[in-house]
């Protein structure tokens, strides 16, 4: 008993009593400490002005809270099919194709997932550079025209059709018109440093399938294509099902490749979320309320909460989605 | 080196290899190995671009179009990089060293006691307790990030605090801030209990003939036979800390006790940013944790495979 004290009390002071003391936090405006006691003021102004508000003309726009949701699911939907798909090809030819050399190859793919820092994303601040960067020195080595990225509040679609057309569609609005060119970097940023841990978890499950299933099948004349598409990918389902929840609430929690790459865009001394805010996702909008706004704890706190029944939410319907296409052995 | 890594026991044995015929060696697998190589091209450029780049002076690092090489190779950018940020790069880098291994240590020796206690001892309630630990693994980061803040913030009788909390900073703004939450992670718990399960019993009950009683058999027997998860612990662990940023930016205001990830900000701020120097920087900081893992690559990958434990 004596052996699991430490361990307890650690777990109950940091992970279990944070549960109760954030509700009650959100029940008040709460700066150092407790400010006033507001009830479900909090709530009320997340789920009413967060979502409808109005802007300097009177006129009707969208919350502050509704905002970044939309870019949070603007992230994980660049995100995560993009990765799960890479990972699957790439750890497919790895697995099945590769004899030589596997484990270099291999290396070279997770390096960034334990590289993912600070400092790293660094490194891709310059490569995307507006100015300098050699990403822009390629596209026009290319013959294409360069962005400027970071710094490009504006839409990849709106941007795309500006490039094909010469004009920019004026029609419909920027946060109606996809991920902006600055979300994109970090979609990029994040693919790039999450690839390899998928393609791991692709390995380990592409090991367990047994070798007569995939032999049986090239005996009745099957071959590569349909090994891959009728035996090899029905046996990995549990695993992609596992990578789409995993890399779905990895995407609503991230917080670090946003913070980093877009600190000095955003509004005031160490915002992020910048430029124009189109690179403010829930996470972060709930940083900036606890560490930079006044008095704004508690609706941080309340924010939080409303953010964890969102991932709650979806993996409960991504459950009842997909469960029924996974194959178990 | 490339022989001797490529037969490391990770690679899956021959069998699994032979699910493409021996005949098939042909367009397919030489597109194949093409695909692979230009994906870990760009997978590993942003590397190659940081270590060349570090060798940039101010100059060439904004010229543009950028070269992949220096033209003169400016090694002393490493020395400005040490000495840009207040009390230098090597100041974060001891706090990191001192969080890291300190935190991890901790950390190791918590979990395996508890890990010990739900394998091997029995007590009243045992099970139920371990289930509640498991729960935990449940409660994601942005719940628990506001409250611990507070309650960090609002530690008793630390720090200037009162016994409720109040009138001082309590561990805000201290090394042991930066470690306690996170400290435990119930998955660690779970995964050496996994290990310490695999001993048979038979140890136990020699080690008992002998007189061994129950604290020595974990350090005599149990430890030494739990190397491998001990290690998956500690690296995860240790990586986490060393990449953290989140956190350590939130809950501490000294600069003199902040880790590496927090110097980097400092290369961030300029109109013109000497970017030879930022890579420099980067280098710095990011080598410790890729000469760690490529030394500890397969206790660090099989983690991941057998487990699908996240960094």
């Amino acid at each position: 008993m004596l052996y699991v004290l430490p361990a307890l009390v650690i777990l109950m002071v940091f992970e279990f009593w944070p549960i109760f003391f954030n509700i009650y936090i959100s029940l008040w405006r709460w700066d150092v400490g407790p400010l006033n006691f507001v009830g479900l003021g909090n709530y009320r102004r997340l789920l009413l002005e967060g979502f409808i508000t109005r802007d300097y003309n009177n006129e009707l726009a969208v919350g502050e809270v509704l905002h970044s949701l939309i870019i949070t699911i603007y992230y994980a939907v660049g995100r995560v099919p993009v990765t799960i798909a890479l990972a699957f090809v790439l750890a497919y030819l790895l697995f099945v194709w590769v004899k030589r050399g596997r484990v270099i190859l291999r290396t070279a793919y997770f390096l960034p997932y334990v590289t993912n820092s600070a400092a790293i994303a660094l490194v891709f601040a310059w490569i995307f550079d507006a100015r300098i960067g050699v990403m822009n020195a390629l596209l026009e080595r290319l013959g294409l025209p360069t962005l400027t990225w970071l710094n490009d509040p504006f839409p990849m679609t709106k941007r795309l059709i500006e490039m094909a057309t010469g004009g920019m569609p004026e029609s419909w609005a920027n946060l109606a018109a996809g991920p902006s060119v600055a979300m994109v970097v970090i979609i990029i940023y994040s693919v790039w440093t999450s690839l390899g841990y998928n393609i791991v978890i692709y390995l380990a499950g592409l090991t367990s399938i047994p070798n007569e299933l995939i032999e049986a099948a090239r005996m009745d004349g099957a071959n590569d294509w349909v090994i891959l598409r009728r035996v090899i990918w029905p046996l990995v389902t549990p695993v992609t099902f596992f990578l789409l929840i995993a890399n779905t609430i990895g995407a609503f929690q991230a917080f670090d490749p946003i913070y980093v790459l877009t600190r000095d865009l955003g509004f005031g001394r160490g915002g992020a979320g910048g430029p124009l805010e189109t690179t403010l996702t829930v996470t972060v909008y709930i940083f900036r309320n606890f560490y930079e706004r006044a008095n704004a704890v508690g609706y941080a706190a309340a924010v939080a909460l409303f953010l964890f029944l969102i991932i709650l939410g979806l993996t409960v319907i991504q459950f009842r989605l997909f469960s029924k296409r996974v194959h178990y052995q | 080196m490339t022989t001797e890594v490529a037969t490391a026991p990770t690679t899956p044995s021959r069998s699994e290899s032979r699910i493409v015929g021996q005949s098939q060696i042909t367009l397919g697998v030489v597109l194949t190995y093409g695909v692979l190589l230009l994906g870990a091209l760009i997978i590993v450029f942003p590397f190659i671009w940081m270590i060349f780049g570090s060798f940039k002076n101010i100059v060439e690092s904004n010229a543009y179009p950028p070269t992949l090489l220096p033209e003169q190779w400016y090694p002393q950018n490493y020395v400005e990089a040490w000495l840009k940020p207040p009390n230098t790069l090597g100041r974060y880098i001891a706090n990191s060293v001192l969080i890291a291994t300190v935190g991890t240590g901790i950390q190791v020796a918590i979990c395996a006691l508890a890990a010990y206690a739900f394998s091997r001892l029995r007590f009243p309630g045992r099970d139920l307790l371990f289930m509640i630990v498991l729960a935990t693994t449940m409660i994601p980061g942005e719940i628990t990030l506001i409250p611990n803040f507070v309650t960090i913030r609002r530690f008793p009788l630390l720090g200037g605090n009162d016994l409720f909390g109040a009138g001082g900073s309590g561990l805000y703004d201290t090394y042991a801030a930066m470690i306690l939450p996170g400290l435990v992670g119930a998955f660690n718990i779970f995964l050496l209990r996994q290990a310490f399960l695999t001993i048979p019993n038979e140890f136990w009950e020699a080690a008992q003939l002998d007189g061994c009683g129950s604290f020595g058999y974990l350090r005599r027997i149990v430890l030494p036979l739990s190397v491998p998860a001990l290690l998956t612990v500690a690296i995860f662990g240790f990586i986490g800390r060393w990449n953290g940023l989140l956190w350590p930016l939130l809950i501490t205001r000294s600069e003199s006790i902040r880790p590496v990830q927090m110097a980097m900000i400092y290369y961030q701020n300029e109109f013109l940013t000497d970017f030879g120097m930022v890579m420099a920087a980067s280098l710095m900081v990011t080598l410790p944790i890729v000469v760690l893992f490529l030394l500890l690559q397969r206790q660090f990958i099989e983690g991941i495979m057998s487990t699908g434990l996240k960094g």
